[in-house]
């Protein structure tokens, strides 16, 4: 009963400057190779060839 | 429009987002036609000069013995006072710890709006707007800022460093009128990591997770990134076990990377994780579980252990290292 008889102050808010607008959202677009292998020599050799061939960052 | 571009060269340390800072200072140099000013602090000539093949030719090199030791406080009250002959329009500094320490301070004493953790810039006509991710990597949203100056800092590795060589840089000193009072907080001692790379800035990481099983496995991961000239990450589970440092966890509650590749060894990819590098440009994930979340985000995966791909990894790229 005590909270109820609690009285609460009301306060105006402030006004702030809007420095910063969100003018658009959006889910990103880049798309992943999902190039997935297995785990024999042959997979492994064929995920090096594409790190160095297709995506050139080795 | 007058831009400052804040070169993070601290104790003539260059990083290499300050080159990133340059290029796209420069980039909107010519698209306004603005005015550019990069600064540094407590830089001596010969790295300076390093700076002449990146197409600004005004450094003002902000000088204090003060200085001396890092204080965000200090150097934004120093960019304050520089900052009232040069009336800047827009700030850029990297979104690295330091430039994400002062960028809030500069926005904060002009009142200015502040974007964080860019990683593109969208110019029509005189309109700038900024691309930021948000929800852990989720979303990226669009944002202009509404006040007349404008803070903004850039993700590292995003803005690729582009050269564009100039014969004439002037370096002009600029000495701030600071005393202590403007060191907030005085940095007592700091300790180098010797011959490692930082993850923040590395081209290349490769990372481990829980499923390294143990500290003693992580040589695998050294190997690895010796091999590539690449960085070491880790996920939290690992560093909160205290198997890797905290300067390496990749993640919300660690740092947030843009390589050109990351590779995840024994990283399932929980979102915690991936909000600290999906933007990274190519993702390769080693995991023994086929349903791991890293594998939706990957490039390139295997599917296997670690401790059996690791070595046979290694062998492979160091043919082709020759």
């Amino acid at each position: 009963m005590k909270a109820k008889k609690k009285p609460i102050e009301e306060i105006p808010a402030i006004t702030i400057e809007n420095l910063v607008e969100i003018t658009k959202m959006e889910i990103p677009s880049r798309t992943r190779l999902n190039k997935i292998f297995g785990d024999t020599d042959e997979d492994i050799q064929n995920v090096v060839k594409l790190l160095h061939e297709e995506a050139k960052v080795i | 429009m007058n831009i400052i571009a804040y070169l993070d060269f601290y104790k003539n340390e260059l990083k290499k987002t300050a080159f990133e800072v340059l290029t796209l200072a420069n980039q909107l140099k010519d698209q306004f036609n603005a005015n550019v000013v990069a600064i540094s602090v407590n830089a001596n000539d010969t790295k300076t000069n390093e700076l002449k093949d990146y197409g600004i030719n005004n450094i003002i090199n902000i000088s204090s013995p003060l200085l001396e030791y890092y204080s965000s406080a200090a150097i934004a009250e120093a960019l304050f006072q520089y900052s009232k002959t040069f009336n800047p329009d827009l700030f850029i500094f990297p979104a690295n710890s330091h430039g994400l320490e002062l960028a809030p301070r500069i926005a904060a004493k002009f009142n200015a709006g502040y974007i964080a953790d860019v990683i593109d810039v969208i110019t029509e006509g005189n309109i700038m707007t900024f691309k930021k991710p948000v929800y852990a990597g989720k979303s990226i949203v669009t944002a202009k800022i509404n006040s007349q100056v404008k803070v903004i800092s850039i993700r590292p590795n995003v803005f690729t460093a582009k050269k564009k060589p100039i014969d004439n840089l002037a370096v002009s000193n600029f000495t701030p009128e600071l005393d202590e009072s403007h060191i907030k907080a005085k940095v007592v001692d700091t300790k180098k990591n010797v011959g490692k790379l930082d993850v923040k800035e590395a081209d290349i990481i490769v990372s481990g997770g829980r499923g390294m099983k143990s500290a003693e496995h992580f040589n695998l991961i050294e190997e690895l990134a010796a091999v590539l000239g690449a960085a070491t990450g880790a996920s939290r589970a690992v560093v909160d076990d205290g198997w890797r440092p905290h300067s390496e966890q990749v993640g919300q509650t660690g740092k947030t990377v843009s390589p050109t590749l990351y590779i995840a060894c024994g990283i399932s990819g929980a979102i915690q994780h991936l909000a600290g590098m999906s933007t990274s440009k190519y993702i390769f994930a080693i995991n023994k579980d086929k349903d791991a979340p890293i594998f939706k985000v990957a490039d390139y995966g295997l599917v296997g252990d670690v401790f059996n791909i690791l070595p046979k990894l290694i062998e492979e790229i160091k043919k082709i290292k020759g």
